[in-house]
Protein backbone atom coordinates (compact mmCIF):
# COMPACT_ATOMS: atom_id res chain seq x y z
CA UNK A 1 0.00 0.00 0.00
CA UNK A 2 1.21 4.21 -0.85
CA UNK A 3 0.80 6.00 2.20
CA UNK A 4 0.41 9.93 0.99
CA UNK A 5 0.17 12.15 3.87
CA UNK A 6 0.10 15.97 4.00
CA UNK A 7 -0.21 16.57 7.74
CA UNK A 8 -2.38 19.12 9.11
CA UNK A 9 -1.44 21.72 6.08
CA UNK A 10 -2.95 21.27 2.27
CA UNK A 11 -0.40 20.31 -0.53
CA UNK A 12 -2.81 20.05 -3.33
CA UNK A 13 -0.40 19.49 -6.23
CA UNK A 14 0.74 16.63 -4.48
CA UNK A 15 -2.11 15.05 -4.01
CA UNK A 16 -4.12 16.15 -7.38
CA UNK A 17 -0.31 14.42 -8.94
CA UNK A 18 -0.93 11.51 -6.94
CA UNK A 19 -4.33 10.80 -8.04
CA UNK A 20 -3.30 11.47 -11.91
CA UNK A 21 -0.63 8.31 -11.98
CA UNK A 22 -2.69 6.38 -9.18
CA UNK A 23 -4.23 4.06 -11.86
CA UNK A 24 -0.89 3.34 -13.39
CA UNK A 25 0.86 2.30 -9.63
CA UNK A 26 -0.71 -0.87 -9.86
CA UNK A 27 -0.88 -0.64 -5.52
CA UNK A 28 -3.66 0.51 -3.16
CA UNK A 29 -3.03 3.75 -2.22
CA UNK A 30 -4.37 5.99 0.62
CA UNK A 31 -4.54 9.70 0.73
CA UNK A 32 -4.52 11.86 3.66
CA UNK A 33 -5.28 15.29 2.39
CA UNK A 34 -5.46 17.94 5.30
CA UNK A 35 -6.90 20.82 4.41
CA UNK A 36 -6.83 20.62 0.52
CA UNK A 37 -9.40 21.80 -1.56
CA UNK A 38 -8.67 18.61 -3.85
CA UNK A 39 -10.51 16.12 -3.25
CA UNK A 40 -8.86 12.49 -4.51
CA UNK A 41 -11.04 10.76 -7.12
CA UNK A 42 -8.83 7.68 -8.09
CA UNK A 43 -8.06 6.67 -4.31
CA UNK A 44 -9.19 6.04 -1.00
CA UNK A 45 -8.76 9.40 0.96
CA UNK A 46 -9.63 11.47 4.09
CA UNK A 47 -8.91 14.60 5.70
CA UNK A 48 -7.67 13.91 9.06
CA UNK A 49 -7.73 11.05 11.42
CA UNK A 50 -6.77 10.26 15.38
CA UNK A 51 -3.89 8.75 14.52
CA UNK A 52 -1.92 8.13 11.42
CA UNK A 53 -0.22 5.06 12.86
CA UNK A 54 -2.76 1.91 11.55
CA UNK A 55 -1.53 3.44 7.76
CA UNK A 56 2.04 3.83 8.65
CA UNK A 57 2.01 0.36 9.58
CA UNK A 58 0.01 -1.22 6.39
CA UNK A 59 2.00 0.91 4.41
CA UNK A 60 5.45 -0.18 1.89
CA UNK A 61 6.05 3.46 0.92
CA UNK A 62 5.11 6.66 2.58
CA UNK A 63 4.66 9.64 -0.20
CA UNK A 64 4.60 13.06 1.55
CA UNK A 65 5.26 16.64 2.22
CA UNK A 66 8.41 17.99 3.57
CA UNK A 67 7.18 18.74 6.57
CA UNK A 68 9.68 17.82 10.31
CA UNK A 69 7.36 15.81 12.37
CA UNK A 70 6.11 13.59 9.25
CA UNK A 71 9.91 13.36 7.80
CA UNK A 72 11.56 12.54 11.01
CA UNK A 73 8.86 10.50 12.08
CA UNK A 74 8.72 8.38 9.14
CA UNK A 75 12.75 8.07 9.18
CA UNK A 76 12.81 6.86 12.60
CA UNK A 77 10.03 4.37 12.39
CA UNK A 78 12.56 3.03 9.49
CA UNK A 79 9.22 3.67 6.73
CA UNK A 80 10.74 4.09 2.90
CA UNK A 81 9.75 7.69 2.25
CA UNK A 82 9.51 9.80 -0.59
CA UNK A 83 9.04 13.47 0.26
CA UNK A 84 8.17 16.67 -1.85
CA UNK A 85 8.88 20.03 -0.38
CA UNK A 86 5.74 22.34 -0.36
CA UNK A 87 6.41 25.59 -2.52
CA UNK A 88 3.78 27.09 -0.48
CA UNK A 89 5.93 26.86 2.87
CA UNK A 90 7.59 30.34 3.70
CA UNK A 91 11.21 30.76 2.19
CA UNK A 92 10.48 26.98 0.39
CA UNK A 93 12.27 25.94 3.97
CA UNK A 94 10.98 22.33 3.82
CA UNK A 95 13.97 21.79 1.19
CA UNK A 96 16.83 22.26 3.62
CA UNK A 97 15.46 19.74 5.87
CA UNK A 98 14.59 16.76 2.79
CA UNK A 99 19.03 18.30 1.41
CA UNK A 100 19.67 16.58 4.68
CA UNK A 101 17.94 13.87 5.03
CA UNK A 102 18.27 12.55 1.31
CA UNK A 103 21.59 13.46 1.44
CA UNK A 104 22.21 11.19 4.20
CA UNK A 105 20.57 8.15 2.44
CA UNK A 106 17.68 7.94 4.81
CA UNK A 107 14.72 9.19 2.05
CA UNK A 108 13.88 9.67 -1.61
CA UNK A 109 13.35 13.85 -2.41
CA UNK A 110 11.42 13.97 -4.94
CA UNK A 111 11.85 17.23 -6.58
CA UNK A 112 8.95 17.38 -9.69
CA UNK A 113 5.93 15.95 -9.64
CA UNK A 114 6.34 14.10 -12.86
CA UNK A 115 9.41 11.83 -11.15
CA UNK A 116 6.73 10.72 -8.97
CA UNK A 117 6.26 6.97 -10.13
CA UNK A 118 10.24 7.25 -10.44
CA UNK A 119 10.42 8.18 -6.94
CA UNK A 120 8.29 5.61 -5.48
CA UNK A 121 10.28 3.08 -7.59
CA UNK A 122 13.06 4.11 -6.08
CA UNK A 123 12.04 3.80 -2.59
CA UNK A 124 10.62 0.62 -3.31
CA UNK A 125 13.79 -0.98 -4.21
CA UNK A 126 16.36 1.09 -2.51
CA UNK A 127 18.13 -0.04 1.41
CA UNK A 128 18.01 3.27 3.01
CA UNK A 129 20.49 4.33 5.81
CA UNK A 130 18.60 4.39 9.34
CA UNK A 131 18.54 7.29 10.99
CA UNK A 132 19.07 7.35 14.67
CA UNK A 133 18.31 10.86 16.40
CA UNK A 134 20.90 12.76 18.32
CA UNK A 135 20.39 12.89 22.15
CA UNK A 136 17.75 15.41 22.74
CA UNK A 137 19.15 17.80 26.19
CA UNK A 138 16.87 20.95 25.21
CA UNK A 139 14.51 20.38 27.71
CA UNK A 140 17.38 20.13 30.36
CA UNK A 141 19.27 23.15 28.99
CA UNK A 142 15.89 24.74 29.27
CA UNK A 143 15.45 24.07 33.24
CA UNK A 144 18.90 24.80 34.24
CA UNK A 145 18.26 28.63 33.07
CA UNK A 146 15.35 28.79 34.35
CA UNK A 147 16.73 27.60 37.65
CA UNK A 148 19.16 30.14 37.66
CA UNK A 149 16.21 33.24 37.07
CA UNK B 1 7.33 29.76 37.30
CA UNK B 2 4.92 30.32 34.23
CA UNK B 3 5.35 29.53 30.39
CA UNK B 4 4.19 31.47 27.91
CA UNK B 5 4.38 28.54 25.09
CA UNK B 6 4.05 29.75 21.10
CA UNK B 7 1.82 27.07 19.62
CA UNK B 8 3.15 27.33 15.50
CA UNK B 9 0.48 24.89 13.95
CA UNK B 10 1.40 21.86 12.52
CA UNK B 11 5.09 20.16 13.56
CA UNK B 12 6.16 23.52 15.47
CA UNK B 13 3.36 22.91 17.78
CA UNK B 14 4.54 19.39 17.94
CA UNK B 15 7.69 20.51 18.65
CA UNK B 16 6.76 22.56 21.43
CA UNK B 17 4.39 20.22 23.28
CA UNK B 18 6.97 17.42 23.27
CA UNK B 19 9.35 20.47 25.18
CA UNK B 20 6.36 20.28 27.69
CA UNK B 21 6.19 16.67 28.38
CA UNK B 22 9.65 16.64 28.75
CA UNK B 23 9.91 19.97 30.96
CA UNK B 24 7.41 18.47 33.27
CA UNK B 25 4.41 19.26 35.69
CA UNK B 26 6.63 21.57 38.03
CA UNK B 27 5.90 24.32 35.47
CA UNK B 28 2.65 26.28 35.28
CA UNK B 29 1.59 26.66 31.24
CA UNK B 30 -0.35 29.10 28.99
CA UNK B 31 -0.15 29.23 25.46
CA UNK B 32 -0.37 31.26 22.05
CA UNK B 33 -2.06 29.92 19.35
CA UNK B 34 -3.27 31.24 15.75
CA UNK B 35 -6.96 31.54 15.83
CA UNK B 36 -9.34 28.81 14.24
CA UNK B 37 -5.83 26.28 15.06
CA UNK B 38 -8.34 24.51 17.09
CA UNK B 39 -5.82 20.92 15.87
CA UNK B 40 -3.12 22.53 18.32
CA UNK B 41 -5.42 23.23 21.15
CA UNK B 42 -6.81 19.43 21.40
CA UNK B 43 -2.92 18.11 21.30
CA UNK B 44 -2.19 20.42 24.69
CA UNK B 45 -1.57 17.64 27.53
CA UNK B 46 -0.43 20.18 29.92
CA UNK B 47 -3.14 22.43 30.66
CA UNK B 48 -3.36 25.91 30.80
CA UNK B 49 -5.46 29.10 29.48
CA UNK B 50 -5.26 29.79 25.80
CA UNK B 51 -4.88 32.56 24.20
CA UNK B 52 -5.77 33.21 20.74
CA UNK B 53 -4.09 35.28 18.23
CA UNK B 54 -3.87 36.50 14.41
CA UNK B 55 -1.61 34.94 12.31
CA UNK B 56 0.78 37.68 11.19
CA UNK B 57 1.44 36.16 7.57
CA UNK B 58 -0.57 34.10 5.55
CA UNK B 59 0.68 32.44 1.81
CA UNK B 60 -0.49 35.04 0.13
CA UNK B 61 2.13 37.95 1.31
CA UNK B 62 1.18 41.77 0.47
CA UNK B 63 3.64 43.22 2.76
CA UNK B 64 1.41 46.43 4.19
CA UNK B 65 -1.35 43.49 4.57
CA UNK B 66 1.20 41.43 6.87
CA UNK B 67 2.10 44.75 8.69
CA UNK B 68 -1.30 45.61 9.58
CA UNK B 69 -1.84 41.55 10.74
CA UNK B 70 1.65 41.65 12.45
CA UNK B 71 0.28 44.71 14.53
CA UNK B 72 -2.67 43.24 15.55
CA UNK B 73 -0.78 39.70 16.52
CA UNK B 74 1.31 42.35 18.62
CA UNK B 75 -1.84 43.77 19.99
CA UNK B 76 -3.29 40.39 21.17
CA UNK B 77 -0.14 39.08 22.65
CA UNK B 78 0.16 42.01 24.11
CA UNK B 79 -3.00 41.05 26.15
CA UNK B 80 -1.89 37.41 26.61
CA UNK B 81 1.40 39.27 28.65
CA UNK B 82 -0.64 41.50 30.54
CA UNK B 83 -3.29 38.59 31.72
CA UNK B 84 -0.51 35.73 32.04
CA UNK B 85 2.54 37.76 33.25
CA UNK B 86 5.11 34.46 32.77
CA UNK B 87 8.15 34.45 34.03
CA UNK B 88 9.44 33.29 30.25
CA UNK B 89 8.05 33.08 26.82
CA UNK B 90 9.09 30.24 24.62
CA UNK B 91 8.68 30.13 20.78
CA UNK B 92 9.85 28.59 18.16
CA UNK B 93 10.01 29.24 14.07
CA UNK B 94 6.87 30.55 13.16
CA UNK B 95 6.10 33.76 12.38
CA UNK B 96 3.08 34.42 15.37
CA UNK B 97 6.03 33.79 17.77
CA UNK B 98 8.12 37.58 17.03
CA UNK B 99 5.86 40.03 18.25
CA UNK B 100 5.37 38.43 21.57
CA UNK B 101 8.98 37.68 21.84
CA UNK B 102 9.36 40.94 21.07
CA UNK B 103 7.20 42.48 23.41
CA UNK B 104 7.99 40.07 26.03
CA UNK B 105 11.91 41.82 25.69
CA UNK B 106 10.55 44.74 26.25
CA UNK B 107 8.70 44.19 29.41
CA UNK B 108 12.14 41.92 30.99
CA UNK B 109 10.37 38.76 30.74
CA UNK B 110 12.87 36.25 29.80
CA UNK B 111 12.91 34.99 26.29
CA UNK B 112 13.81 31.07 25.53
CA UNK B 113 13.60 30.51 21.15
CA UNK B 114 13.93 27.02 19.69
CA UNK B 115 14.51 27.13 16.16
CA UNK B 116 12.25 24.36 14.63
CA UNK B 117 14.69 21.27 13.49
CA UNK B 118 13.24 22.28 9.92
CA UNK B 119 16.20 25.11 9.69
CA UNK B 120 19.23 22.86 9.18
CA UNK B 121 21.08 25.67 7.03
CA UNK B 122 20.02 29.03 7.97
CA UNK B 123 17.44 30.40 10.97
CA UNK B 124 14.00 31.22 9.96
CA UNK B 125 13.50 34.87 9.28
CA UNK B 126 12.01 34.81 13.10
CA UNK B 127 14.64 33.34 14.21
CA UNK B 128 16.93 35.84 13.00
CA UNK B 129 15.30 38.63 14.55
CA UNK B 130 14.99 37.00 17.87
CA UNK B 131 18.80 35.75 18.12
CA UNK B 132 19.29 39.31 18.13
CA UNK B 133 17.99 39.72 21.96
CA UNK B 134 17.02 36.24 23.01
CA UNK B 135 17.84 35.37 26.56
CA UNK B 136 18.75 31.65 25.50
CA UNK B 137 18.39 30.67 21.93
CA UNK B 138 18.69 26.89 20.95
CA UNK B 139 19.69 25.21 17.73
CA UNK B 140 18.89 21.71 16.36
CA UNK B 141 21.51 21.55 14.13
CA UNK B 142 25.24 22.03 14.76
CA UNK B 143 25.74 23.29 11.42
CA UNK B 144 23.46 26.38 12.71
CA UNK B 145 25.68 26.65 16.14
CA UNK B 146 28.74 26.95 13.70
CA UNK B 147 26.86 30.25 12.04
CA UNK B 148 25.45 31.89 15.39
CA UNK B 149 28.17 31.03 18.24
CA UNK B 150 25.32 32.84 20.63
CA UNK B 151 22.75 29.78 20.45
CA UNK B 152 23.18 26.49 22.26
CA UNK B 153 23.41 23.18 20.55
CA UNK B 154 21.45 20.53 22.94
CA UNK B 155 20.63 17.71 20.14
CA UNK B 156 16.99 17.15 18.69
CA UNK B 157 13.69 16.41 19.06
CA UNK B 158 13.94 13.93 16.38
Amino acid sequence: MIFVTVGTTDFDELVQAIDAIAPKLNDEIVIQFGHGAYEPKNCQAFRFAPSLEPYYEKADVVVSHGGLCTVMEACQKGLKLVAMANPDRFDDHQADILAYMSGAGHMVWCRSFDQLAESIDQANEKEFVPYNSPECRISETIQDFLSEL
Amino acid sequence: MKLLVVLGEGGHTKEMLLLTEQLGPSYEYCYLIVKNDHLSAEKITRLGPIHWVRRPRDKDHNFFIDLLKTIHCGWQSWKALRVEKPDAVLSCGPSVGAPICILAKLNRIKVIFVETGSRVTALSLTGKIVYRFADLFIVQWPQLKTLHPNSVFSGRFW
